[in-house]
């Protein structure tokens, strides 16, 4: 059969050429379109990694003004207790957690790290209301991102963990430190009020951290990082009066991509009303980073299809309009007792040979036709992947969370690694590169396109008798 | 002498728009080895339907054709065809680009360690040169292309020869020459040959002359 095959596509040269040309052109538009839904998918990993594994369950203010009455004021009684949080931490994919109260504290023994801005605005009516220190109490420290993304980094000492629960262990900025002659092991004090009552809580230092970022640095007083106190999540209870309340838990998964699994999960799972509470996967980030890769990803899987179907039916067109030149041969060797089935593996193995040296030349050509479609998408308007890294200003989802300074440094943390990574020279491009998947895909959709083209025609030419095959081809 | 190939009630119609034509009606007939028959008749009389069923390439609406006293349909018409029967078409029916002999004998998975040689020595016997049997396909004359469709039959070593008019394109003295041939195989390699043809001369060449008439086949000698 093969030697047969060999020698019909030896004489039939016009038609191998004809077929060639079109394998050839249909293999290399399948590659681009796979090698671009593959570079999408892999860039859309990329966001999704770089957005982190962390999911944050919080008290959802943003529905909560959507759904109040005019001029109704949103409560604050609303608050998001250890026994919702601990529903979560066993589940599914959760590795680790962190529970966070986010407060504010003043101090008679330091003084907060001034900042130009602060002098400029120095208002003495706004400055008896003024709250100097930012109080981040985390059950841990080990998972924050500004120190896992090394944005913070600790000069001296040691950051907080579980074994400092229910400790008045703290870890300050090095500038806070500095201002006011402090180093680990010395001791400070803070205080609060809550209803009508001050509290006056005495912190020990563990550690001094820095500040890497210098663009974090310059916030108004106490939104300013470098005033901003960890703390054990007991300190946070004592200074918000409340053992049971927190801000807010940060769920950190075994793999990003497992994110929106986990929500699904807690949602089943969990006595938790998520019209009040919402779980954050960072998702609405991670849709205003992804919608142009998206759109990208199904123009491709689009793309694919209709080379495909359109591929597929013009070989059929052809191998139909050629197949009537075989009917004599297909009756020939029916009359020589040929099976049906060899006569269809015989056609294909012909087809199947100018696949596999198309299939050979396509890992070539096909990365030279990805790198031109992918430059093309990527210039056009519609895509705006290349701006992305730009927009320092994107709202974000976390402002449920506004009185956090933390989440807004992680929020920050993750856009600048987004600019970063999409503003890097090594990401101007798509990596259209054709990876083994891409291979093993178009492969198959090849087999599939050649099997197709093969099996129409044929299927139409066999349901006749031979007799009939060979009467046909005289006319 | 020994029966081969026997039609039993054989009928066979076909739809022409909403009329039904009758070609046979429960015809029967006994072909023996060693024997060559021509099968005769006007265009349309059911000459080439005859020599269809007989060779397996279509089905009899009814009746059966049965090889060595075994219906064909039993023992399957692709495996008939392959292992049983050879036929030779008017038109050669040759696939260009097959080394036609070889590729038969491949076909129905005859091994020969000669197969080369073997092929040879009877396109040889048949009057071919080495030269042409080299030669593309395209390049032989008809009176050589259909040496080499017959050479094809014969290189099968089957015991039942059917040929469709098989010397329709040739002149005179190539069909001689063919017709020799075909009485060599019926009366010295003690094949079972059928014939359709127009031609009375070579009828009367014929060990038995059948003609169709109104669905049945009488033989006439």
């Amino acid at each position: 059969m093969i030697k047969n095959a060999l020698l019909s596509l030896k004489k039939n040269i016009g038609k191998t050429i004809l077929l060639f040309v079109i394998i050839v052109v249909i293999t290399n538009l399948v590659i681009a379109g796979l090698s671009i839904q593959s570079a999408t998918k892999k860039s859309m990993d990329q966001i999704r990694s770089s957005l982190g594994n962390d999911v944050t369950l919080s008290v959802d203010f943003r529905n909560m003004i959507k759904n109040r009455k005019p001029s109704e004021a949103v409560s604050n009684e609303t608050s998001l207790t250890t026994t919702m949080a601990d529903s979560l931490k066993d589940l599914k994919y959760v590795k680790n957690y962190n529970y966070q109260i986010s407060t504010s504290a003043n101090s008679n023994s330091i003084s907060a790290v001034e900042t130009a801005s602060d002098n400029s605005n120095n208002q003495p009516e706004q400055a008896s209301n003024q709250v100097d220190f930012t109080i981040s109490a985390n059950t841990t420290m080990k998972y924050l991102d500004s120190f896992t993304n090394n944005n913070y980094k600790l000069t001296k000492g040691r950051l907080l963990t579980t074994k400092d629960q229910n400790t008045n262990n703290c870890v300050i900025e090095t500038n806070l430190a500095s201002d006011n002659d402090l180093s680990v092991g010395d001791t400070f004090t803070i205080t609060t009020t809550v209803n009508d009552e001050t509290i006056t809580q005495e912190l020990t230092i563990v550690g001094i951290y820095e500040i890497q970022s210098t663009n974090e640095i310059g916030s108004a007083h106490f939104n300013n990082p470098v005033n901003t106190i960890y703390t054990d999540l007991s300190i946070g209870q004592t200074l918000t009066g409340s053992s049971e309340n927190i801000t807010s838990a940060i769920y950190y998964l075994d793999d990003p991509e497992n994110a929106e699994a986990f929500v699904e999960l807690a949602k089943k799972k969990s006595d938790i009303d998520f019209d009040t509470f919402s779980l954050d996967a960072n998702n609405r980030l991670y849709q205003q980073n992804a919608s142009s890769l998206e759109s990208m990803q199904s123009f491709a899987k689009m793309f694919v299809w209709i080379v495909v179907i359109a591929g597929s039916a013009i070989l059929c067109l052809i191998l139909a309009l050629t197949i009537r030149n075989r009917y004599y041969e297909i009756g020939v060797l029916l009359s020589l007792g040929q099976s049906k089935v060899k006569i269809i593996a015989q056609q294909l193995i012909e087809v199947g040979l100018i696949a596999v040296v198309v299939f050979v030349i396509s890992l070539g050509t096909g990365q030279l036709t990805s790198h031109y479609m992918g430059n093309m998408l990527e210039s056009s308007p519609s895509s705006n992947v290349m701006q992305m890294g730009q927009k320092g200003d994107q709202p974000n989802d976390n402002q449920n969370q506004s009185d956090s300074n933390q989440q807004k440094n992680n929020t920050q943390t993750k856009e600048n690694f987004l600019g970063n990574m999409m503003q890097g020279p090594s990401n101007q491009e798509l990596d259209v590169s054709i990876t083994g998947e891409t291979v093993i895909q178009l492969a198959g959709v090849t087999a599939a396109i050649c099997i197709v083209s093969i099996a129409v025609p044929a299927a139409y030419v066999l349901r006749l008798t031979p007799r009939q095959i060979l009467s046909r081809k005289e006319g | 002498m020994e029966k081969l190939l026997e039609l039993e009630n054989v009928s066979y119609s076909y739809q022409d728009g909403k009329e039904k034509n009758q070609i046979l009606d429960h015809a029967s007939y006994l072909f023996e080895k060693g024997k060559i028959y021509a099968v005769v008749g006007a265009s349309g009389s059911g000459k080439t339907t005859t020599l269809s069923l007989a060779s397996g390439l279509d089905k009899p609406d009814d009746g059966k054709v049965l090889f060595k006293g075994k219906d064909i349909q039993e023992i399957g018409l692709n495996k008939y065809r392959r292992e049983d029967i050879s036929i030779v078409f008017q038109s050669y029916n040759l696939i260009y680009y097959m080394k036609e002999v070889m590729s038969a004998l491949e076909i129905a998975g005859i091994k020969r360690k000669d197969k080369k040689e073997y092929c040879l020595s009877i396109l040889e016997q048949l009057g071919l040169s080495k030269d042409e049997c080299k030669r593309d396909i395209r390049q032989l004359s008809g009176g050589q292309q259909q040496r080499v469709a017959i050479a094809r039959a014969i290189a099968r070593e089957v015991d039942l020869i059917l040929c469709d008019e098989p010397t329709g394109n040739l002149d005179e003295k190539n069909s001689i020459e063919i017709m020799n041939t075909f009485l060599d195989l019926a009366h010295i390699h003690h094949k079972c040959v059928i014939l359709v043809t127009h031609s009375p001369t070579l009828a009367k060449m014929c060990d038995v002359s059948l003609r169709i008439k109104e669905g049945k086949i009488e033989a006439k000698r």
